[in-house]
């Protein structure tokens, strides 16, 4: 058992607590809930879940620890486990897309999904391609598809919720892009 | 003398008469030369124009072609030899022993060499290569090239599936000039026109020839009949002999030969010749003729299969090779020999292509009847963007969703399953729709029980009440209601009598006509029960499960009364798998479709539908329900499936009765496909199955033969996973007894303790700790 451990053994309590305290926040807006939105709203209670809070260890490595109030921890570069089939194509894909080839872009990425449908990162690139041919509602779409398919991913989370943020600044929908980039912030 | 007098008086009157008459005969003899010139003149230039018509207009008029999804090949690709197997039977592929032509394969155990055909895909066009497979178990372990090369993904050419041609049944594959074999185009010439680049469209010596021929021999065993003139026969398709038609024949040969060059003209001539019948279907040109007698494209046709495409040319019903291989296999070796004669092939090529077998294929290549329900589908969807005549004319290539692998196996099953269920009587049948869960894109449509039997498409067209398959639309309402339900939530399963608007008292009972008391809404659903059901959509209210309906995709309006609660509402198949579809994707719509792309007759990219999705409802309440639906096949009505695929694939599903057991439904999903499958009678009568008895069999084997992906349920953000005390629904913890982990919309979890947890230090989160510590 190492001290980190003991620590974060010992926050979890707050934590939890924590939890509980939001959650009814969580429950308050609920008549948003049966409406069909295509734009969910989020639910700002469920960014503070245990597995969502990260525990301060790494911070704790540095031999310089500069006083803040929240150190995050370090970002690692989501690296998607996917078969050579599918990189194949996610790098054709991100050719297409550089090369100003949208729609093939997003074949490309429609052939990736078939192989793996249920890889976060290909729902999030295909958002990707649909923001960058403006289709905003389709890109917030699709993130949020990738976001339900991300499980512990939280770079992931986080870049979906940015893409989200993005699309729905684009078309004029502040108060929705500054939830989402709440949400952002509070996934990493 | 008077007499004399007299005759000659007569004489000269006549003479004179005479001369009157022979320059009023030479007159009316002038006149209707001219109007018979003028008429001849006519004629022709109404013969001319008939025939620029139909060469520039009947030219042209290609079918659409449609494909089924192109078969990917890569390393960990799930895919048995077998599935290889009938895919490579399907494009026609031949298993040699070492595949130099593209269009072949050779097989070593469980490694492949795959020679693949180039193709123009969606992307572009992917050339020809040799693929060396190898398999083990049910994947695909390498894939390399020939030379040793890693090739990270390859996909074989798609398979046709079928093609869009107009009312009057022709159908053609187009091929160009230069994609003509010019062994054929010497074979051609050699046998039916050797003048032909010589001639003005009519060849006097021919038919000199011809006749001597058919004098010597009392019979008609030769035409003289010039390539020309055979187009222009074929161009009418007319049965009459006669001289008048043959004079007309000519003229327009004539014409033709004046209008255009050779070279269209044989072009037009090997696109036009028919060559063979399929039912209703004409096959003409030698394109089509390749892919229906050889399953392949022409230009992949050896010696001996060309000759025998020539050899038909003469009759092709009399030298069918299917129905007449000695005929045609004699017919053959004439060619041969005429081509040998002529100097275009040896002696030995000529003896080795006669000995060679026919290779015709046993069944009929290029078929459009083999799957007509998902043809239907595709052609509606069509409709939508393109006008009849350019889908039947402008030779597009459509390419499509449909997995012909997964259609097969779904046809066996349904047939395998009905010979059990239907044994009494033979009126039972059957409709089922497969789609991918994540994209919406349908892999098979099953019409009914007859495969590839083009009648009444039950998949799309048959309206029957849905029963119970409605009700995970009633738990989502509920369950979007997180203040008020949660899975464990407790139900009332006892009798009820409903008022309607109209005053009638609807008393709903349930299958096994018990009541149940108090039971946790998880278990109402996950067993089917009816009163709770009823009991629950009325307290979350009617809109409420209609507005469900729609966000799950529904798009016909509903009548709200109560008895929709139990299904009494009447869906396609396909309707119900656009629902279940929404729910197996997580709450997100996505239209289904059966359309990838449309290219043009060259490549061309026309036009593509996208994978869209729309979150419609909101993931965690159904995730919730999803869980319930694995339940149903775990422990509930489902779990009969148990004799077809093994519980840890973690399936969801739902059976579906109604009244009198009229008709059988389950719906259902894995990780990568949903599945519904209908079971009843076309005349509404009682079937005598329920939806446990009937379609979940079916269903079942239809899942256990597809090797679908495990349903894995990834729990979203907003969900969190407690120990529950289940019988007072109060917090626990692992260490409780009987303690279970149930899952929650955060926020509505509950909080107080069980009294297992009271009993130690009075505070939840040190018994959380507790557990923590023990792990």
């Amino acid at each position: 058992m190492n001290r980190f451990t003991v620590i974060g053994l010992l926050l979890l309590p707050v934590f939890l607590t924590g939890c509980i305290g939001s959650a009814y926040r969580a429950g308050a807006p609920v008549a948003e809930r049966d409406h069909p939105s295509t734009q969910p709203l989020p639910k700002t209670g469920s960014a503070h879940s245990p597995e969502e809070q990260p525990l301060p260890r790494r911070a704790a490595d540095k031999q310089e620890v500069q006083i803040a109030v929240y150190t995050p921890p370090p970002r690692f570069k989501a690296r998607p486990v996917t078969s050579a089939a599918v990189s194949n194509l996610v790098q054709k894909a991100a050719r297409q897309k550089n090369s100003g080839d949208m729609t093939g872009a997003a074949a490309t990425m429609e052939r990736a999904l078939r192989i793996e449908p249920r890889n976060a990162h290909l729902w999030n690139q295909l958002a990707e391609v649909r923001l960058a041919q403006r289709q905003y509602s389709q890109a917030e779409d699709l993130a949020s598809k990738s976001n339900a398919l991300a499980a512990a991913d939280r770079d992931l989370r986080r870049d979906n919720w940015l893409l989200i943020a993005k699309a729905r600044r684009s078309v004029g929908n502040i108060a929705g892009a500054t939830l989402a980039e709440n949400r952002a912030n509070h996934s990493r | 003398m008077r007499r004399r007098s007299n005759s000659s008086k007569r004489k000269k009157t006549k003479r004179r008469s005479r001369k009157k008459k022979s320059s009023w005969l030479r007159r009316w003899l002038i006149k209707t030369s001219l109007l018979f010139c003028l008429v001849i003149a006519g004629y022709t230039i109404y013969l001319d124009y008939v025939v620029r018509h139909e060469f520039s207009g009947k030219r042209w008029a290609v079918p659409a072609r449609v494909y089924g999804r192109p078969l990917e090949l890569y390393s960990g690709a799930t895919l048995t030899t077998d599935q290889l197997l009938s895919e490579l039977k399907r494009l026609g592929y031949t298993n040699v022993r070492y595949p130099r032509q593209a269009g072949s394969y050779s097989r070593n155990g469980s490694r492949f060499l795959v020679h693949t055909r180039p193709f123009v895909f969606w992307d572009g066009k992917a050339p020809g290569q040799i693929l060396d497979l190898q398999f083990s178990g049910r994947q695909i372990t390498s894939l390399k090239t020939v030379s040793g090369k890693g090739v990270g993904l390859a996909r074989l050419d798609a398979p046709p599936v079928g093609s869009i041609y107009p009312a009057h049944n022709e159908d053609r594959v187009l091929v160009k000039r230069s994609e003509l074999p010019e062994k054929l185009v010497q074979a051609l010439i050699a046998v039916e026109d050797r003048n032909f680049y010589h001639h003005f469209g009519v060849d006097a010596r021919a038919i000199a020839r011809a006749m001597w021929a058919n004098l010597r021999a009392r019979s008609v065993v030769q035409g003289g009949s010039t390539l020309t003139q055979q187009l222009v026969k074929n161009f009418f398709l007319t049965r009459e002999r006669s001289l008048w038609r043959k004079a007309n024949e000519a003229v327009m040969a004539l014409l033709l030969e004046r209008r255009y060059r050779k070279d269209e003209i044989l072009e037009a001539y090997a696109n036009e010749i028919y060559l063979g019948q399929d039912g209703e279907r004409a096959i003409h040109g030698f394109g089509l003729a390749s892919h229906f007698y050889f399953k392949r494209p022409l230009h992949e046709l050896d010696l001996p299969r060309l000759a025998l495409l020539v050899a038909l040319v003469r009759g092709p019903s009399y030298y069918d090779p299917r129905r007449h291989p000695e005929r045609a296999k004699k017919r053959r070796r004439l060619v041969l020999n005429i081509m040998r004669d002529q100097g275009l092939i040896t002696h030995q090529e000529a003896r080795h292509a006669a000995a060679a077998p026919l290779g015709v294929t046993g069944a009929k290549g290029g078929r459009t009847a083999r799957f007509p329900a998902f043809m239907d589908l595709v052609r509606r969807q069509l409709h939508r963007d393109y006008r009849e005549e350019d889908l039947n004319s402008e030779g597009l290539r459509i390419f499509t969703t449909l997995d012909p692998w997964i259609q097969q196996q779904a046809e066996k099953a349904l047939a395998t399953q009905l010979k059990h269920l239907g044994s009494s009587e033979n009126k039972l049948e059957s409709a089922a729709v497969i789609a991918g869960s994540q994209s919406g894109e349908v892999l098979a449509v099953l019409g009914g029980r007859v495969p590839g039997f083009a009648g009444f498409n039950r998949a799309l067209d048959a309206l029957r009440p849905i029963g119970s398959l409605v009700k995970p639309a009633v738990y989502l309402a509920a369950l979007m209601q997180p203040e008020r339900y949660n899975l464990l939530t407790p139900l009332e399963d006892e009798p009820l009598s409903v008022k309607s608007r109209n005053g009638d008292i609807w008393t709903p009972k349930n299958y096994d006509n018990r009541a149940h008391g108090i039971v946790p809404l998880h278990q109402a659903l996950a067993r089917s029960y009816n009163m709770a059901t009823v009991r629950l959509g009325i307290s979350v209210g009617l809109d409420q499960v209609a507005s469900r309906l729609q966000d799950l995709g529904l798009k016909r309006p509903v009548k709200i009364y109560p008895s929709m609660l139990l299904g009494a509402i009447s869906l396609t198949p396909l309707e119900v798998t656009q629902l279940y579809q929404t729910l197996a994707a997580g709450g997100f719509y996505s239209p289904l479709r059966a359309i990838r792309e449309v290219l043009t007759t060259e490549g061309q990219p026309l036009q593509r539908y996208p994978l869209t999705v729309k979150q419609a409802l909101p993931a965690d309440a159904v995730y919730l329900v999803n869980q319930v639906l694995q339940e149903v096949v775990r422990s509930g009505t489902g779990r009969a499936l148990v004799h077809y695929i093994s519980p840890q694939m973690n399936l969801a599903g739902k059976t579906g009765t109604t009244d009198d057991l009229r008709d059988s439904w389950f719906a259902g999903f894995s990780g990568d496909k949903v599945a519904v499958v209908w079971v009843g009678r076309d005349d509404n009568r009682p079937a005598g199955l329920s939806g446990s008895t009937g379609a979940l069999r079916v269903w079942g084997n239809i899942m256990q033969r597809i090797q679908p992906m495990a349903l894995d349920l990834l729990p979203p953000e907003s969900i969190e996973v407690v120990w529950v005390d289940p019988a007072s629904g109060l917090r626990a913890a692992a260490h409780c007894r009987g303690a279970i982990q149930v899952p929650y919309i955060v926020g509505f979890s509950p909080n107080e303790p069980a009294s297992c947890l009271s009993k130690s230090n009075g505070s939840i989160f040190s018994d959380l700790l507790e557990t923590f510590w023990n792990e």
